[in-house]
């Protein structure tokens, strides 16, 4: 029997803002607390009846004589964490071909000429690909086109969709097509065959014309904002506004512009913005002397969208930051997100998969990426070649996954925000030639760190309206309807 | 105690360099990980140094062009690295191994699903 008061068990923590402290435990709980009590806590003095004793225990930080209880509880909460590890592969993108129209800036995989057909998905290939989807033992798959333009092939886009709804009328899973679309180049016929099928159109904005044009260029010189637009239009017109989302990729040239940006966003009608900071691959790696900047210029950008993306909702027009949706609902549900690009362990190949136009399988898009690059290392096997569990069981996942589980990662271990956090070992081996990598100045952990950081101030800050903001958008509710005022 | 006078590299001549590491602090693992991330420029040479310390011995390859003490420093920070990544295995290695275990039971019984939905 202890002789302490109560017992502790096992968390996290960081001095906040010279206010105290942030405590995190390995459920996802978190708790701030001054130093006055963070020591009396530790020297098992805090008073039983204190806020902070009652706080702690009921988010399981302190346990009573109920150990055991605590425990169970605390490995329910952990397990419900880890609920995405369930499923395995639902995300499965297709990379329709290498053509496209546009020659952007920052294209991430290299894209190739419009006339270069040699990069084309074929029918025959499309449906081996469909056929090994339809082996993972996910209920739900999400099928993404991706390209270069994957409309420039538009025969492959409705052969497998044709193909898959057909193969799931006795496999009876949850089936989601999208198409990644810069959209210029979209007509009425393939809109008619997008609404029938229930597709989900994701394109890419990156501002007003003059920022969008300076990043997103066509190959054949003129404007790719003006041709964007007035496809956008058609598109929103036929499918509805909802069906139609879009990225954004931040570049140099986007620094100091974010509120003009968001402005652009809303008044194209898009009810979110995802703030996406530019990938070291492809074109982006060759042009990072122009388009790259400190992460901490990101982080900056990020907070200046936040505040002014939360004061537009407090001024009636609901626009959401789709990133900051994610991570608090980690931090304030416990609840899992399955985002691939954000897990532990990764969700590289156990919860996404990408597939080259001719067969080949990655566990990434940064890892095919990669291979475009010339270095084929994560490619985990060819539809043709290979069977399912060649490439899904192969050593390369494997030790992809082992490799990215942050328990045992230098530095995220012990990190206070690891619960909520994830592995990216892709970069890390792009970035360290190694998958577990190096956090410290890494611009992975700057980006993380900074926006849990700032994220945590909003959260200890607790003001009322921000935070019916952010319930709003956890739930998919109005600000109204989750204010208690 | 170390003389900080004296740096982090003990002894130091043309084009080679020696360290010297507690055995208390650093195993005889992350030592050679961290010695083999170095062998395309340098030869090493690792050996006990009395009881409780063991000397890594730095020389540069002929055709290297780099700056030996660097690869020293380097070498102090990388030898860290891998003594952290191995007290993290022996730590929560068991935890990673339940977790990589749950994520790949999906496909390890492929036929589960299908028994289920019969």
């Amino acid at each position: 029997m202890s002789a302490q008061p109560y017992t502790i068990l096992p968390f996290w923590f960081k001095r906040y803002h010279g206010a105290g402290l942030l405590m995190v435990n390995e459920c996802g709980e978190y708790h701030f607390i001054d130093y006055a009590d963070f020591d009396a806590l530790i020297s098992y003095k805090l008073p039983a009846k204190s806020t902070n004793m009652l706080d702690l225990k009921s988010k399981h930080f302190v346990s009573g004589q109920d150990i055991d209880q605590t425990i169970e509880m605390t490995a329910t909460k952990h397990r419900t964490r880890k609920m995405f590890l369930n499923n395995f592969t639902s995300l499965h993108m297709m990379v329709i071909t290498l053509r496209c129209n546009h020659r952007c800036e920052y294209c991430q995989v290299s894209c190739e000429d419009q006339d270069a057909h040699k990069y084309d998905m074929s029918s025959a290939v499309a449906k081996k690909v469909v056929d090994c989807i339809f082996q993972s033992p996910a209920p739900a798959i999400k099928i993404e086109f991706q390209g270069g333009e994957p409309l420039l092939n538009w025969s492959a886009i409705t052969t497998t969709v044709e193909y898959a709804e057909t193969i799931n009328k006795t496999a009876g899973k949850y089936l989601e097509f999208v198409i990644c679309t810069n959209l210029t180049l979209i007509n009425s016929d393939q809109l008619d065959f997008i609404k029938s099928h229930g597709i989900s159109i994701s394109t890419s904005l990156d501002g007003p014309q003059g920022l969008h044009d300076s990043n997103r260029k066509l190959r054949i010189g003129e404007s790719s904002y003006l041709a964007f637009l007035d496809k956008l239009k058609m598109t929103q017109e036929v499918l509805g506004a909802d069906r139609v989302n879009a990225l954004m990729t931040f570049t140099s040239n986007s620094i100091g512009r974010v509120t003009d940006i968001i402005d652009e966003y809303v008044r194209l009608g898009f009810s979110g913005l995802f703030l996406r900071s530019i990938n070291p691959y492809g074109f982006a790696a060759k042009n990072v002397a122009s388009l790259g900047y400190p992460m901490s210029e990101f982080v900056s950008a990020y907070r200046e969208a936040l505040h002014y993306i939360v004061k537009l909702n407090l001024e009636g027009t609901r626009f959401i930051e789709y990133y900051t949706t994610l991570l608090l609902t980690r931090i304030l549900t416990p609840f899992p997100t399955g985002f691939v690009d954000l897990q532990s362990p990764s969700g590289a190949g156990i919860a996404g998969a990408i597939y080259d136009y001719n067969g080949d399988v990655y566990p990434a898009d940064e890892a095919r990426m990669l291979s475009r690059m010339g270095d084929s290392k994560f490619l985990m096997g060819n539809v043709f070649n290979n069977t399912y569990h060649d490439i899904f069981m192969g050593d390369i996942i494997q030790d992809l996954v082992k490799k990215s589980c942050l328990e045992i990662m230098p530095g995220c271990s012990s990190c206070v925000y690891r619960p909520y956090c994830g592995a990216d070992p892709v970069r890390n081996y792009l970035e360290y030639k190694d998958a577990v990598g190096k956090r410290p100045g890494s611009p992975s952990c700057i980006k993380h760190t900074g926006i849990f950081d700032l994220l945590f101030g909003q959260l200890r800050q607790n003001d009322q309206p921000t935070m019916d903001v952010f319930w709003a958008w956890i739930t998919n509710r109005e600000v109204g309807e989750v204010s208690l005022a | 105690m170390r003389d900080l006078a004296k740096g982090i590299v003990l002894e130091q001549a043309d084009g080679r360099m020696a360290l010297i590491l507690a055995n208390e602090i650093y195993q005889k693992e992350a030592v050679l990980q961290a010695a083999y991330k170095f062998i395309d420029v340098c030869h090493i040479l690792i050996e006990p140094n009395g009881d409780n310390h063991v000397g890594v011995y730095f020389q540069l390859k002929p055709a290297a062009r780099a700056d030996i003490e660097m690869i020293a420093l380097e070498f102090c920070n990388e030898v860290l690295d891998q003594q952290v990544r191995s007290d993290l295995e022996r730590s929560y290695g068991p935890l990673r191994d339940m977790i990589v275990r749950q994520a790949f039971a999906p496909v390890s019984k492929p036929t589960s699903m299908l028994e289920n939905k019969d």
